[in-house]
């Protein structure tokens, strides 16, 4: 017992302090240790949570890197193959009209004009691959329209087995010098390929593509002027106003006087700006119950070239109006009167009624008006004149040479109307006096014979699509 | 062993060939299925899109007070037997091709691909529903007296020719394509292959929602009339699609906007200038002044200005 009491004394006294601070010691070593464990263990964790994370990310980013490479070598695919399609295009494209020069017979020369076609329609759309908005770009583009569309025209007119005239020769001779100046502005690009370039990428030739066809936007050669009957026509640029020849220029004011007349229930008519297109248009705004609406009449004469009007609230449906009528309403109190009704569409809840000026019994395609009206409301929604202002003129139509009769022998479909005669539009250009008839198998079609000539000058097949019945 | 063999190979080449015989029956099958389904007429019982349009119309025109649910009850077939009964159609409730053209929708959606099978033109002499069709709205508008009887007789042939006369057509007697698009019916769903304009139409509207959804109306058309210029010109691709993806030709392409479904607006918008409508007069090119920054696009006169777009 004795013992026991003096060991206890004994740890109490300063003698045993050592051993005191040795425990301590041993303590505060066995906390050290715990701490240090535990942020080991967590350095490890972060440190493994790291590696996962940097892992899981790293694995993200290959993936994606890979999907935008093959994105990339996909684009450098597409603009390689477009580039040696064009580079073959121009090739034939220079190699046919060559050939052109030495071709004499009509036949020949028409198989080389279908090539020439052909080739620049090729290269046009191997062109549209690359960017399109600078100059150069856009005039290579129309050297090849037109060289394609002329080559067509031209072959087309040899049916009679004329050669090219010597002015057409020359024209060609001419667009072949373009051929040569569009086929080295593809030479920079090849050159560049050889030597490892690739279009995508930091400095890739895609870059400075467009700027190979700046000879184009101020040329050294000559661009002989295209005047001929197609659809790309230089004849087609700067278009003269027929119908609006010999009238007066009107102002501002006169111009909301008329509209006020065209369009009786508009309201607060205001000029809003002239607009110097093909047609040079006064621009006005008005109202119209429940509604507005934007006008243009032509400066010259103050003709009602287009309008629309937008109605705010839709109308309760009061049954099917006769839109054909109101059509022609509004287009005799806008100035367009003895118009006849050609062809009725409704798409989109708007019914769209073209109307022709009837003249000694023929109906003037040309010179169409068309019309909106709004399916519901029965009310016009919208006028557009822009054909008959450029068409429409005094025109002295010949004498059918052929009788409906005779021209009717020669549609091949069984018709289901009479005979009509009109003026129809060919390739923008061209008008041509036909007997119409309407045939119907296994759908319906419009025959057009030539009444001078009995050919067959258009065919159209009607459609009913998306966008109502239309005729193509 | 080996027969075992055969036997077990024998039955798996049986066994497939009975799958495969199942599999091609299910496949000659299907097509016969779904010419059922579109020959089929809408009846109490039918719904869908078909069904809501009815109701609409038949709402519209005060025979149906209903909410237009696309499902076909008690209450969309009481509108169609009054219907029926005032338009002198047969009154069983049922919407079959007369009714449906009476009303003005077609049953089958797929009339590109269907073929001729009616009369393709209506004159002295023709019977039948389309005649009647004719008559009723002829008699609706006040040009024809007689009965809705379906027989195209003197009394018929004055009412279209007075009808002809009054609308600016020819007035032949005879009801041609023309004619019957102005009284508002076709004559047979012979067409096909008009799809590609219809795509036409869809891309051009989403190039009108991508790049001026915000803009007034009439700077909405011109912009569609602006692609539809390029199309024509010399100087750029040939087709609305060539133009429209034409690279750096269009924001709305460059930033995927042109995938956004587009609204009825940017549609009527386009389609107007698929019909000619051009406020643009021309033009090929166009910009937003506060954003632009291509010199030569600057440089080139301004024709018109819309909302925030210069056109030139």
């Amino acid at each position: 017992m004795n013992g026991k009491k003096d060991t206890r004394a004994a740890v109490n006294s300063p003698e045993c302090e050592p051993a005191e601070n040795g425990r301590s010691a041993q303590a505060k070593a066995k906390t050290k240790r715990r701490v240090r464990t535990a942020l080991m263990s967590a350095v490890i964790a972060l440190s493994a949570s790291a590696i996962a994370a940097l892992s899981v990310a790293l694995y993200y980013s290959e993936t994606r890197n890979a999907t935008q490479e093959s994105y990339i070598r996909s684009m450098e695919a597409v603009y390689s193959r477009s580039y040696y399609d064009l580079l073959d295009s121009a090739n034939d494209l220079d190699l046919r009209l060559a050939k052109l020069r030495a071709a004499s017979t009509a036949e020949a020369q028409r198989d080389l004009l279908y090539g020439v076609w052909q080739t620049a329609t090729s290269a046009s759309a191997s062109l549209a691959a690359f960017e399109g908005g600078t100059e150069g770009i856009m005039k290579a583009n129309k050297f090849l329209g037109q060289v394609g569309d002329y080559a067509r025209c031209l072959a087309e007119e040899m049916g009679d087995g004329e050669p090219l005239t010597a002015e057409e020769a020359e024209t060609l001779g001419k667009m072949r010098d373009v051929a040569a100046a569009f086929k080295k502005a593809l030479s920079d690009t090849r050159d560049a390929m050889m030597s490892g370039k690739v279009f995508t990428g930091e400095n890739g030739l895609i870059d400075g593509f467009a700027s190979s066809f700046d000879e184009f936007a101020e040329p050294s050669f000559e661009y002989p002027q295209m005047i001929y009957d197609g659809p790309f026509s230089d004849a087609l640029e700067d278009r003269d106003c027929k119908a609006l020849d010999g009238l007066d220029d009107i102002d501002k004011a006169l111009g909301a006087e008329l509209l006020a007349d065209y369009i009786p229930e508009a309201r607060d008519i205001a000029f809003y700006d002239r607009t110097e297109g093909d047609i040079v248009t006064l621009n006005y705004t008005f109202a119209v119950d429940g509604g507005s609406g934007f006008a243009q009449l032509s400066e010259r004469g103050g003709l009602l070239v287009a309008c629309n009007v937008d109605y705010a609230v839709a109308a309760t449906e009061v049954g099917y109006p006769q839109h054909c009528a109101a059509a022609l309403r509004f287009a005799a109190n806008a100035g367009y009167d003895d118009m006849r009704v050609v062809w009725c569409s409704l798409s989109q809840g708007t019914v769209y009624v073209n109307l022709a000026p009837v003249e000694d019994g023929v109906v003037l395609y040309p010179d169409l008006v068309k019309v909106k009206v709004d399916e519901k409301r029965g009310a016009v929604t919208g006028l557009d004149a822009a054909h008959y202002v450029f068409n429409h003129t005094e025109r002295a139509l010949p004498a059918p040479t052929l009788t409906a009769g005779e021209a009717a022998a020669k549609v091949v479909l069984p018709t289901v109307s009479g005979a009509e005669l009109c003026l129809i539009p060919l390739e923008e250009t061209r008008e041509v006096l036909a007997y119409e008839f309407e045939c119907e198998s296994g759908g319906t079609y419009y025959v057009y014979i030539d009444a001078m000539t009995g050919e067959e000058a258009d065919i159209l097949y009607v459609i009913d699509s998306e966008q109502g019945r239309v005729t193509a | 062993m080996q027969g075992n063999s055969i036997r077990r190979i024998l039955a798996v080449s049986l066994l497939a060939v009975l799958m495969l015989t199942a599999v091609a029956a299910a496949f000659s099958a299907s097509p016969t299925t779904a010419g059922v389904a579109e020959a089929a007429t809408l009846q109490q019982g039918s719904s869908g899109s078909k069904v809501s349009e009815i109701q609409q119309r038949l709402k519209n025109w005060g025979y149906y007070s209903g909410s237009v649910d696309g499902i076909f009850g008690s209450g969309t077939k009481s509108a169609v037997v009054s219907f029926q009964r005032r338009n002198g159609l047969t009154a069983d409730g049922i919407v079959g091709p007369a009714t449906a053209a009476a009303i003005g929708v077609t049953l089958s959606s797929s009339s590109s691909t269907t073929t001729s099978s009616s009369s393709s033109v209506l004159k002295r002499g023709s019977s039948g529903s389309k005649v009647s069709e004719m008559q009723q709205k002829l008699k609706n508008w006040g040009y024809y007296g007689g009965s809705v009887d379906g027989v195209f007789g003197s009394g018929t042939e004055s009412a279209v020719t007075l009808f002809q006369r009054n609308n600016g057509l020819t007035a032949d007697g005879i009801v041609g394509s023309r004619t019957a698009a102005a009284l508002g019916m076709t004559l047979s769903s012979a067409s096909s292959g008009g799809n590609s304009t219809s795509s036409d139409l869809a891309l051009l509207a989403r190039v009108v929602y991508g790049e001026a959804r915000g803009e007034p109306y009439t700077g909405q058309v011109a912009v569609a009339a602006v692609v539809l210029n390029r199309v024509e010109s010399s100087s750029f691709p040939n087709t609305i699609a060539g133009v429209v993806y034409q690279s750096g030709a269009f924001d709305c392409v460059s930033d995927g906007q042109i995938n956004l479904t587009p609204n009825d607006t940017a549609y009527q918008a386009a389609q107007d200038a698929m019909n000619g409508w051009d406020p643009t007069c021309g033009c090929l090119f166009y910009y937003n002044p506060a954003t632009a920054t291509s010199a030569w696009m600057l440089s080139r006169p301004v024709k018109l200005r819309i909302g925030d777009h210069n056109f030139c």
